[in-house]
């Protein structure tokens, strides 16, 4: 609950006591409870100002090392690449025996011990003059913030250490290299997070570093993909997509903003998107089998890695489907058993797998276009019911949204003359009006919201 | 977690930090006391780093494409031995896996090979000598072209005589000499010369004027 709730609260309590809804020692013990949640709310102010000053002083050291007092001997400067690590050092026990574990303290310290190791390496590479490699300064740079994000448990560090990491596979990749070590790598923040989201009072922070988390992997996917069997990426994405909407599903269900659950935000969302790219031609064309990549920069053994997440990543969603679909109650309409939204979303990777099997082995992207087309607008259709019957209107837009996208997308690539396009638009958008007008009308007589 | 564990990954955290910084000082230390001498002719620009600020970038006279005798894989660690050249300055001798003891190398790795390949005429030899020949094709020679990255490319300096540097060079149309101190494999820059004197002086003399 926010300060500003727990002050409402407190006076409303002061109210009551007043009024002789409640007796003295009930609003004393009400008053002792709140004063305690606002006493461990994170001050946000503190932890923004801290932490800005934190980058201001780091970002200025490296500015002033940049600068190349080529005066100062080696051996102070030296001294001074490790002096910014030592004052963390410092900082950090001295925090320790004084038991300071705010997050005021904790979260600038972060910041500022994740660019010290930065400024080390960096002031070391230009005393010595070492190589332009900027892959490796990169790599060094992120896993030494790994004790960083474990010992402060805070924000910054964290989501350097995933930037880090993005930044190092796709340097290793355009260089003709393989990333697949991003993956181990990522996992050995993944307990962090977990524990972090565990913790009372950390839910902002923990919400932060799983959006952080979530986005740099799912770039990371089609960075890291060797890319030998054109197409494969489809399935692997909406398999990805499909897990992570899942898994949200399952793990926070009763999370019902759209930021407080970034599992089901970014595999709802990312889903929607790759499966209206497919309900194109374009990505149907020349893939499969007879299609197989074979240059100079493309590692055999690496394909290995494309396989298993085509078929691990829909498997995954399988299992989450199953595990989501028992956790939610049974709705019958007319004794006919009814699915939620989210699970015809969820079996999309099958979709896919089926529309990539027509056209690489029947070489027929027209079939497989059209049945992703049938696919989506069933899916906005699902999701538009869904709304209305829960009366919802984030998901009526979100339905209504996916519709007009199928529509306007497949109407837009089709030949039909602009006469025919205009007419079919504009009886569309007569239709959604009505239908939003009859909509509207209804919920405000059952008392929903409009 | 409690506050006992967390002190603990923190030491191990700052111990694992003091150590990577302190190895990579470590190591280039000892080739600056211990190593061989190595001078190579080289032409500097002055670009700009975000982290480490200006440097001279080193264009060396050294090809860092040679012609070898064996196919190398992309990333695989090589050593290029270096030898004299005939003007008195170093030159990279030849490309090899194994160097011998003797020899002083530095070690780096392939960024590229790949076959070279000649062009001839397609047809008999009558029909070459007639000069009725319209087309060619292309045959493989057996040998590759290697391409390595060069451990040694940038010398840093202060962010006003960096660009002294670069025009004094240009000005006085003479190249640099990179003075290499090379250890083990390791090759670390200890001054960059120009006209015999290093680089640095050059550079102060010409922002005094």
């Amino acid at each position: 609950m926010t300060s500003s709730k727990v002050k409402w609260l407190i006076r409303e309590v002061d109210a009551w006591e007043r009024e002789g809804v409640v007796d003295t020692a009930t609003a004393t013990r009400l008053r002792t409870r709140y004063a305690l949640a606002v006493a461990n709310e994170t001050p946000w102010g503190r932890i923004i100002f801290g932490s800005l000053g934190a980058l201001l002083v780091g970002l200025g050291i490296i500015a002033l090392l940049a600068a190349n007092w080529s005066d100062l001997g080696r051996p102070v400067r030296t001294i001074i690449a490790f002096m910014p690590l030592c004052t963390c050092a410092v900082l950090y026990v001295a925090g320790y025996r004084r038991g300071w574990s705010s997050r005021a303290f904790l979260e600038p310290l972060g910041l500022f011990w994740g660019l010290a190791i930065g400024v080390g390496v960096a002031l070391i590479g230009q005393t010595y003059h070492l190589p332009q490699d900027a892959k490796a300064f990169t790599l060094v740079w992120t896993l030494l913030l790994i004790p960083v994000c474990y010992a402060t448990r805070a924000l910054a560090p964290v989501a350097g250490y995933f930037a880090g990491l993005l930044t190092w596979v796709s340097m290793s990749q355009l260089a003709g290299g393989v990333g697949l070590w991003y993956w181990p790598l990522a996992a050995i923040i993944v307990p962090l997070i977990y524990s972090v989201r565990c913790e009372p009072n950390a839910e902002v922070r923990s919400t932060w570093m799983l959006w952080t988390a979530a986005l740099c992997c799912t770039a990371a996917l089609g960075i890291t993909l060797e890319k030998s069997l054109p197409g494969l990426w489809m399935i692997v994405y909406t398999g990805a997509f499909a897990a992570l909407l899942l898994g949200g599903e399952v793990r926070d269900s009763d999370e019902r903003g759209w930021w407080h659950n970034p599992l089901r935000t970014l595999g709802g969302g990312g889903l929607a998107v790759v499966l209206y790219l497919l309900i194109f031609r374009w990505p149907w064309k020349e893939i499969g089998w007879n299609y197989w990549r074979t240059d100079a920069f493309c590692h055999r053994w690496a394909t290995f890695f494309d396989f298993s997440l085509a078929i691990a990543l829909p498997v995954t969603a399988a299992f989450l489907l199953v595990l989501a679909f028992r956790r939610v109650p049974r709705r019958n309409w007319h004794s006919v058993p009814l699915l939620p939204a989210w699970a015809l979303w969820g079996v999309a990777p099958f979709m896919t797998a089926i529309a990539y099997a027509l056209a690489a082995y029947g070489g027929n992207d027209q079939l497989s276009a059209l049945l992703m087309t049938f696919y989506l607008a069933g899916l906005g259709l699902a999701t538009l019911g869904e709304g209305l019957a829960k009366r919802r209107p984030g998901t009526i837009n979100v339905g209504v949204l996916v519709l007009l996208a199928v529509i306007i997308g497949r109407f837009f690539s089709s030949d039909a003359s602009f006469t025919a396009k205009g007419v079919v638009f504009i009886i569309c958008g007569v239709v959604f009006l009505g239908a939003n007008l009859v909509v509207s009308r209804r919920m405000k007589q059952k008392g929903g919201a409009a | 977690m409690n506050r006992r564990s967390l002190l603990i990954i923190a030491l191990i955290g700052l111990a694992a930090q003091f150590s990577v910084m302190g190895l990579m000082i470590a190591r280039r230390e000892m080739t600056l006391r211990n190593g061989v001498v190595c001078r190579f002719l080289t032409a500097p620009v002055d670009p700009y780093d975000a982290f480490r600020g200006r440097y001279v970038a080193l264009n060396f006279a050294e090809n860092k494409r040679w012609l070898c005798d064996c196919e190398y894989v992309r990333g695989q660690r090589i050593y290029a031995v270096i030898g004299e050249g005939t003007n008195g300055y170093n030159v990279i001798a030849r490309l090899t896996t194994r160097p011998e003891p003797e020899e002083i190398y530095i070690r780096t790795r392939v960024l590229s090979c790949r076959e070279e390949y000649r062009q001839l005429p397609v047809g008999t030899n009558d029909v070459a000598r007639a000069g009725h020949f319209q087309d060619t094709r292309y045959v493989p020679t057996g040998r590759y072209h290697v391409c390595f990255a060069w451990p040694f490319d940038r010398f840093y300096m202060e962010e006003k005589l960096a660009p002294e540097a670069e025009w004094a060079s240009r000005r006085d149309k003479q190249g640099g000499v990179a003075v290499v101190r090379v250890w083990r494999g390791l090759g670390v820059i200890e001054d960059l010369e120009l006209g015999g004197r290093p680089i640095r002086d050059v550079a102060r003399e010409r922002l005094k004027r």
